[in-house]
């Protein structure tokens, strides 16, 4: 007699796609050594540059290391940067949408005229313009990305919250006779976390993609790093001759970017398919 | 027209805090500034005689009070300056100068190609049969978490070094700008092709578009003489925002293509800590992109014109 | 005849040939038959209405007449001749030149029927412009024309003006100028008068008794039993994709054979149905009920006022100066049309609302003067029912925690989990529903059975007043007639007060005591039930009662 319980909705092979990846992806991020028997920064230089074959699945760069490697044990770096960017630029999102949904009036007028403000900084260069005050490292790129990613979530959270805020049930729960924390903590909260989600799953997508093209541009974790971003940045030098060196570390992190989001629509919708 | 007024009026304060904000990181640079800008443009990293530390400090005006300072800042902007670079020994305006036109045109480039196709993909397949709107969709959504520069580099393998069609280090002639344009126009067609989509969607179930179809109308032009105008409205309003991310994307397609444009004066600003060159390329994208929300807010009242009667 | 009621038993002389026949049509949409073996026919100058609740597949089938059935939908017939061709596997592109230029549609709610982002003008001269029909001049002229020809004023200056600029009543007649602008010889109105105000809708369906006069044949769908009587010729009950009976409109209002037509019939609340159950069988069952406490005054409003500043610093008075007080045990109806202030009314009596000026006692105490943390210990005595429950609900919840959630707030709040589960069995036993419902969503019920729920949400707490804004409105009549007849009930049993808002003159007939009727924010004329319906001492009721479309002759 309380919640509904999630319905077994189907699950689509899609999803199980995507679930199975980000497993591997996270596995390959704490424990590298499963995946893989070389390191990184074995050099081989007779073997540099050699072409994608089963022995090198993704070839190697110009010391002969094997690419493959260097992509898994990455991994840990790559998804830390994302995940702590997104956890700033939630942070920061929901602290912003939420309070100015909720208190409305003036403090709502103010935080969306900030909002204003920061969509005129697009997150590339807000990012950059954070890097060329505090210089390139693994902190400036969480930072970075986690403040310039921030407002497009925020105006979401808003949104969401306001949706939420002005529903049928929220002025049920205060002509019962509720108090306003009750209806707080009872309605407006959970209601207002759920299409949360796929917002948060989305932004830990997006922001290793900014990360990595912080990298790209030469202004993220410096080299020898096996970053995933570094290993484009290294790569391009050689994108007319050797393009597999630059292109497949970036279908990994398009790869994975996909499945995330991929996986966060699908979390929300067995969430929501539980109040359908 | 009376309607313009606030909207101007609060471009004009967006701009101004906006400004505010680039000054006040100026000052967050770590240590003091005079002795980080002779470390720059000296290539060292060490202590300064305090003549020299002086002598720097009076030329760029660090010895005033902050608010004086403050206030020049935003004076200087309405006249046009952004300040001295602190590597370059120019203004920074002359930093940007002639690479802010070819930066304009790959990103309004790049916003018309993707308009044209998020919105042929969305009118030729929303609705037509079991097949075709789930492709659409899918490839919709896989556009549009592609990134810049991964989408730069296939296309630069793929056009420029496997079969030469564009040049690879393309300048900015017309030959040179193909391929850039596509590298920010695919992801944003992908984005701006769900949105439209959705809306596109929803459109089709309205009454009115039955009242059309009862009067004899074909689909297609049911799609285009209706339903369309309705349709593109949530993404006009997105414009003015993708244009901002435009300008993040043209950064990275400059990067990888050798094209001249901001996007290769900053990065090199970044990579030397030249701090108000960065700033002030920041400070004209939001004034770029101030402007272009307000010409998308009366692109939006010509096309929906419920918002002309107040 | 009393003033206002039409007759509808006048003979008409049937023409020769029917110009639509329509035998054994059957639609399927996948494996589910909507229609099943429909068979009717309509001749020039007369009116076919075909009656039903929703899911009876009318409007599929007013849609397959004009082709557009909708996707993944199989239509087959033994016949469907019209003016002589056989529709039939018709290809698409004929269809197309008989959609406009041979038969005419009318849908609903012209602000959605109408495209609101282009200019009234061409959405009349369109059919024109699809048959190529005239040059763009021409065709503005005659758009023009057919603006005059059904009433709208100034009508060039109404060309140029898009629909949401145009009044609701406006707005219906440019949909039907544009249905007729080819004149075509049949004409499908589906539903054309429903959400429209009173006199409007009189207005439409004078337009629509024009066409018939002129020769044009006539297809009417609708829900509304008192709209069928006002135009129909013959009429078509359907149920379930069936038509389960059919004939002159006179013996199938009058005499109806089949006991779904009686049941429908009966189900009309107005004011012959005062004081009596809806739902019936064979005899009339009156109500029981006991005599109203008239020193007891459970609500009273005194003077309430609301008035909104709009952002271009214009006072807009949507409630102005309204008194009413409610007694314990009764029903005080407020009626009127969109606009008129009930609603906020409703909602400043609920105190959801501060009113501007005036006040609110709640069981002679001060209510809308208190703060809110002091009306919240309170709340309990007073209670809402919404149009749309399903809003009014958490989407996570189930019935069960609704109810418990409800219960915790009254004056005897359950003391164990046991105690609670069996005090809201209770409560949906005495709404009629079983206790199988406990666990379940309320979006997977039926929009009866969900204002069920909403009733049995509100009596939970045990108050004294109910306020009911809308509450049967979004409902098919004979669902509407069961929760009517459940409001009466409980108020028969528990003798709990109604203030009930509502748009329909019939509901509020049947089911009040004392009624207000109000008009732009103000209350033009109030008094027992049957005097303010008899003897309508304002203008504006007296307009009211003459537009509303009767079932019955007096």
């Amino acid at each position: 007699m309380s919640t509904i319980a999630p319905t077994s909705v189907a699950v689509r092979p899609g999803t199980v796609v995507a679930g199975a990846f980000v497993a591997l992806v996270v596995v390959a991020a704490v424990a590298p050594q499963l995946l893989t028997s070389g390191t990184p920064t074995q050099i081989d230089l007779r073997n540099a540059l050699a072409t994608p074959s089963w022995s090198h699945p993704f070839g190697t760069d110009e010391a002969g290391r094997d690419l493959l490697t260097r992509v898994i044990h990455g991994t840990g770096l790559s998804l830390g940067i994302g995940l702590g960017a997104t956890g700033v630029s939630m942070a920061l999102a929901i602290v912003l949408g939420a309070v100015a949904a909720l208190v409305g009036g003036v403090v709502d007028t103010v935080v969306t005229r900030i909002l204003e403000v920061t969509f005129a900084f697009p997150s590339l260069l807000a990012a950059l313009l954070i890097v060329a005050v505090y210089g390139p490292s693994v902190t400036t790129s969480i930072v970075a990305v986690g403040i310039g990613s921030m407002p497009g979530y925020a105006r979401m959270v808003r949104g969401q919250v306001l949706a939420v805020k002005q529903s049928g049930y929220i002025e049920s729960a205060h002509a019962l006779g509720h108090s306003p924390w009750t209806v707080f903590r009872r309605h407006l909260l959970p209601n207002a976390m759920r299409p949360l989600v796929a917002v948060v799953t989305l932004g830990i997508g997006q922001s290793i993609v900014w990360a990595s093209s912080l990298a790209f541009l030469g202004l993220g974790v410096p080299p020898p790093s096996p970053e995933w971003g570094a290993l484009l940045d290294a790569g391009r030098n050689y994108i007319t001759t050797s393009w597999w060196l630059a292109i497949l570390p970036g279908l990994v992190i398009v790869a994975f970017a996909i499945a995330v989001t991929a996986l966060g629509r699908s979390l929300q919708q067995r969430l929501e398919g539980a109040a359908r | 027209m009376r309607a313009a007024l606030p909207k101007l009026a609060s471009a004009v304060l967006v701009l101004v805090v906006a400004a505010s904000i680039t000054f006040f990181v100026q000052l967050l640079l770590p240590g003091d500034r005079a002795t980080v800008i002779l470390n720059l443009q000296n290539g060292r990293d060490q202590e300064w005689p305090a003549a020299e530390v002086a002598a720097v400090n009076t030329r760029f005006g660090f010895d005033r009070p902050l608010a004086v300072q403050y206030l020049d800042y935003l004076a200087g902007l309405f006249r046009g300056d952004l300040g001295d670079s602190y590597t370059e020994f120019r203004p920074v305006t002359e930093v940007i100068g002639a690479q802010l036109w070819p930066s304009v045109v790959l990103t309004v480039g790049a916003l018309i190609v993707a308009w044209v196709i998020a919105v042929t993909v969305t009118v030729l397949t929303v609705r037509r049969g079991r097949f075709l709107p789930g492709l659409g969709s899918s490839f919709e959504a896989f556009t549009a978490s592609l990134p810049h520069y991964w989408v730069g580099m296939l296309l630069l393998v793929a056009f420029a070094v496997q079969i030469p069609i564009f040049p690879v280090i393309g300048g900015d002639g017309l030959a040179g700008t193909v391929l850039p344009v596509l590298t920010l126009a695919i992801p944003l067609s992908g984005f701006l092709g769900q949105v439209l989509r959705d809306e596109f969607d929803k459109v089709l179930d309205q009454p009115f578009i039955t009242t059309a179809r009862t009067r004899g109308m074909g689909d297609t032009a049911v799609r285009l003489r209706h339903a369309l105008r309705h349709a593109v409205l949530p993404g006009i309003t997105l414009s003015g925002w993708a244009l901002g991310a435009l300008v993040s994307g043209s950064v990275i397609a400059e990067n990888i293509y050798g094209r001249p444009g901001i996007g290769q004066v900053l990065v090199s600003a970044v990579n030397n800590r030249d701090v108000p060159t960065v700033a002030g390329i920041v400070l004209v994208v939001a004034a770029i992109y101030v402007i272009a929300n307000l010409l998308v807010d009366l692109a939006y009242a010509v096309v929906d014109p419920r918002l002309r009667t107040s | 005849m009393t003033a206002g009621t039409t007759e509808i038993g006048l003979v008409k002389v049937r023409a020769a040939a029917p110009l639509l026949q329509v035998a054994g049509l059957r639609v399927r949409f996948g494996d589910r038959e909507v229609v099943r073996g429909v068979s009717f026919a309509v001749a020039p100058g007369q009116c076919l209405a075909i009656v039903g609740e929703s899911g009876s597949g009318k409007s599929v089938t007013a849609r397959t007449l004009v082709g557009l059935t909708g996707p993944g939908a199989t239509v087959d017939a033994e016949r469907i001749a019209f003016a002589g061709t056989d529709l039939t596997g018709c290809s698409e592109r004929a269809w197309r030149d008989i959609r406009g230029r041979q038969i005419g549609f009318v849908l609903q709610d012209a602000l959605v029927s109408l495209d609101q982002l282009r200019r009234v003008g061409d959405e009349v001269a369109e059919p024109l412009r699809v048959h190529g029909r005239g040059n763009r001049t021409e065709r503005a002229q005659r758009a023009i024309e057919l603006l005059d020809s059904v009433g709208v004023p100034e009508p060039e200056v109404r060309a140029r003006q898009r629909p949401y600029e145009l009044s609701g009543g406006l707005r219906q007649r440019a949909l039907i100028a544009s249905a007729i602008a080819l004149d075509p010889p049949l004409l499908i109105a589906d539903e054309p008068t429903t959400a429209l105000d009173v006199t409007v809708q009189a207005q439409v369906l004078d337009l629509l008794a024009e066409a018939k006069d002129r020769g044009r044949a006539i297809i009417l769908i609708s829900h509304d039993l008192s709209v069928v009587a006002r135009m129909a010729d013959d009429v078509a009950v359907m149920r379930h994709g069936e038509i389960v009976e059919q004939g002159p409109a006179r013996e199938v209002l009058q005499r109806p054979r089949h006991e779904y037509t009686q049941a429908l019939l009966d189900a009309v609340p107005s004011e012959h149905t005062r004081g009596q159950r809806l739902v019936r069988g064979e005899s009339v069952v009156e109500r029981v009920r006991a005599p109203i406490d008239r020193t007891r005054t459970v609500l009273d409003a005194r003077g309430l006022t609301k008035v909104y500043t709009g952002p271009d610093k214009v006072d807009r008075t949507v409630v102005d100066d309204v008194s009413f007080q409610l007694f314990a045990g009764e029903t005080l109806g407020i009626v009127g049309e969109s606009g008129s202030g009930k609603t906020t009314t409703a909602r400043i009596a609920l105190a959801l609302l501060e009113p501007t000026a005036g006040e609110v006692l709640l069981h002679d105490e001060p209510w809308s003067a208190l703060s809110r943390a002091q009306r919240r210990s309170r709340r309990r005595r007073i209670g809402v029912i919404y149009q749309d429950p399903l809003s009014s609900f958490d989407p996570r919840w189930s019935v069960g925690r609704v109810l418990v959630d409800a219960l915790a707030t009254g004056p005897r709040p359950p003391s164990s989990r046991e105690e609670a589960r069996a005090r809201a069995v209770r409560l949906l036993e005495q709404v009629g529903l079983g206790a199988e419902r406990l666990a379940g969503a309320p979006l997977r019920l039926s929009g009866g059975e969900r204002q069920r729920v909403a009733i049995a949400r509100a009596l939970a707490p045990e108050p004294e007043v109910i306020v009911c804004d809308e509450p049967v409105s979004a409902l098919d009549v004979s669902i509407q007639a069961q929760v009517l007849d459940l409001l009466t009930d409980l108020q028969d049993e528990l003798g709990v007060s109604y203030l009930f808002i509502s748009h329909d003159l019939g509901v509020i007939h049947h089911v009040s005591d004392r009624i207000l009727v109000m008009k732009d924010g103000r209350v033009v004329e109030h008094g027992p039930a049957d005097d303010v319906f008899e003897r309508p001492q304002h203008e504006y009721t007296q307009r009211l009662l003459t537009a509303l479309p009767r079932l019955r002759a007096a």
